[in-house]
């Protein structure tokens, strides 16, 4: 009887198997044509520091709606693992990095970097102040839930020397593995204080609210962007080129 | 190219092929980071301030929650034994939903629940117990996560617990609690320690639901996982040794299951009703 059963069970699994091979290798039929047979339908994707997301995001929309059979991927994270990633292989045509360090650890597939926005950090708190954060100072105090960004990734670093220059040990509850993170627990109300790129927290208003640091922070953040040659060191596409010119003028003007 | 059928099953090949691919997919990436492990590397890394830490919060944490899992999963997975009909089959996609949810959603889900400005969470917070943030909502999360498997892995034990055992105790006079320790639970304890075995192993695994709810800080909330995911960023050969580590204690808990893992689900006796096993 049990025999029986397990017969049935292997053949009902080989249909199973063979139903997601077909649609594996149906997917990829599509997708293979498409491209050989010149439709103009095309993706490009853009590795982008997570806090620059959402303003990036709306170049994505205008520059795909320019563009027809062009669609834009992003993929944001914090800058140091999409520099990894693009090291790795990955088929990005676009990285814009937080800061020079990421953009320099890519090499040769950045083609001409150049600066496209400027930030700064603030102290960003939920609507309201709930943790009545003043000073950089406060930081460090007792009972109140403090964020940054972990260590080697570029928010975390910023926030560092923020602190440092202003002689503060924060006590910290959370290193976050990127801005976005971190300001979605701002957002969600978990955080009481986070150090995060002004930029970012002006675009989450009215949900999170800056603070100015004090002691002032002269601490300056550059967002570089390049089109990316391929992995195999093939030329930018002309998407690729196009998304800088147009993130040039609408992110710096 | 045909070839003399003397037994009932044959290979067609094209399923073969794909198997093949399939199981690549599954060995390759673990094959290649074990080759590209700095191994020389491997003594100081492990005994990092933030390795040690990380490992350290790793077992504590997930001995924890594989332990909670065991106290509340198998009264969970005997009283879904015992139901029948639509009520049961409710509680168990319930039990079974942290299964296939995405872990992130899990945290999110945590935090609605126990974040501060959850109600659940402000009344705990009004009494002192702080779970985001904290090694508390670690082995929260890890538990939300892991229980699931130890209740399915038990609930399918109980289910295959011969009635006429259980009777006959019942008959020689052994009330409903005493059937239960002296009859059913012998009966179901090797599903125990395979369910255990298993949450624990997913407790230790435990990423996303566990940076989303109880966010990352070194000796507080930051466990191998997280540890790897975030050494990633700084420094490759650091996460690549302690990604090793977690594939060496995955690996033991399975070759320990494989001893347990036949004996607990698998029914010796009455073979035919095999119902309400894992998700297949």
């Amino acid at each position: 009887m049990s025999g029986v059963r397990r017969t049935v069970t292997a053949r009902r699994s080989w249909c199973a198997a063979f139903l997601v091979a077909s649609l594996v290798i149906g997917a990829c039929g599509v997708d293979g044509t498409g491209g050989a047979t010149g439709d103009r339908r095309r993706t490009l994707v853009v590795a982008v520091a997570a806090s620059l997301a959402a303003p990036v995001e709306r170049v994505a929309t205008r520059l795909e709606a320019e563009r027809p059979g062009l669609e834009v991927q992003l993929n944001p994270a914090a800058s140091s693992t999409l520099a990894r990633q693009i090291a790795e292989g990955s088929p990005a045509g676009v990285f814009i990095s937080a800061g020079p360090g990421p953009m320099a650890a890519i090499g040769d597939r950045a083609v001409d970097p150049r600066v496209v926005a400027a930030d700064d950090l603030v102290l960003a708190v939920p609507a309201g102040n709930p943790g009545s954060v003043r000073t950089t100072a406060d930081l460090s105090r007792p009972g109140l839930r403090v964020g940054w960004c972990a260590p080697g990734v570029p928010c975390g670093e910023y926030a560092r020397t923020m602190v440092g220059q202003a002689g503060v040990a924060p006590s910290v509850d959370t290193e976050e593995p990127d801005a976005g993170s971190l300001l979605a627990k701002v957002r969600a109300r978990e955080l009481d204080v986070a150090v995060l790129y002004r930029a970012q927290v002006l675009a989450a208003a009215p949900d999170v609210e800056v603070v100015e640091p004090d002691p002032p922070s002269d601490v300056r953040v550059e967002y570089l962007i390049a089109a990316l040659r391929g992995p195999d060191g093939s030329a930018p596409t002309d998407d690729a080129v196009a998304f800088v010119d147009r993130a040039g003028d609408d992110l710096s003007g | 190219m045909t070839r003399p059928v003397t037994r009932p099953v044959t290979r067609p090949v094209v399923p073969v092929v794909l198997a093949v691919v399939g199981a690549a997919v599954l060995v390759v990436p673990v094959a290649s980071l074990l080759v590209r492990v700095p191994w020389s590397d491997a003594v100081p890394v492990l005994s990092s301030p933030v390795a040690r830490d990380a490992l350290a919060l790793s077992l504590l944490t997930s001995v924890t929650a594989a332990a909670l899992s065991v106290v509340l999963g198998v009264p969970l997975g005997w009283l879904l034994s015992t139901g029948r009909g639509r009520v049961a089959a409710v509680g168990r996609a319930v039990v079974l939903l942290p299964i296939v949810l995405p872990p992130v959603v899990g945290g999110v889900a945590l935090l609605a629940a126990f974040g501060r400005n959850a109600p659940v969470g402000r009344a705990l917070d009004g009494v002192g117990v702080v779970l985001p943030f904290s090694a508390a909502g670690v082995v929260l999360a890890q538990l939300f996560v892991a229980m699931p498997f130890l209740v399915v892995t038990v609930e399918a034990a109980f289910r295959e617990v011969d009635p006429r055992r259980t009777e006959a105790a019942t008959t020689l006079g052994a009330g409903g609690w005493r059937v239960l320790a002296r009859v059913t639970l012998p009966a179901v304890a090797p599903a125990v320690l395979a369910g255990a075995a298993l949450a624990w192993a997913r407790a230790l695994g435990e990423f996303g639901a566990t940076i989303t709810f109880a966010g990352n800080l070194q000796g507080r909330t930051q466990t191998l996982p997280l540890a790897v995911y975030l050494g990633a960023q700084t420094d490759p050969g650091t996460a690549l040794v302690m990604s090793a580590l977690l594939v060496v204690v995955s690996l033991a808990v399975l070759v320990v299951l494989r001893g347990r893992w036949l004996p607990g689900v698998e029914p010796l006796r009455a073979p035919a009703r095999a119902r309400g096993r894992r998700t297949g």
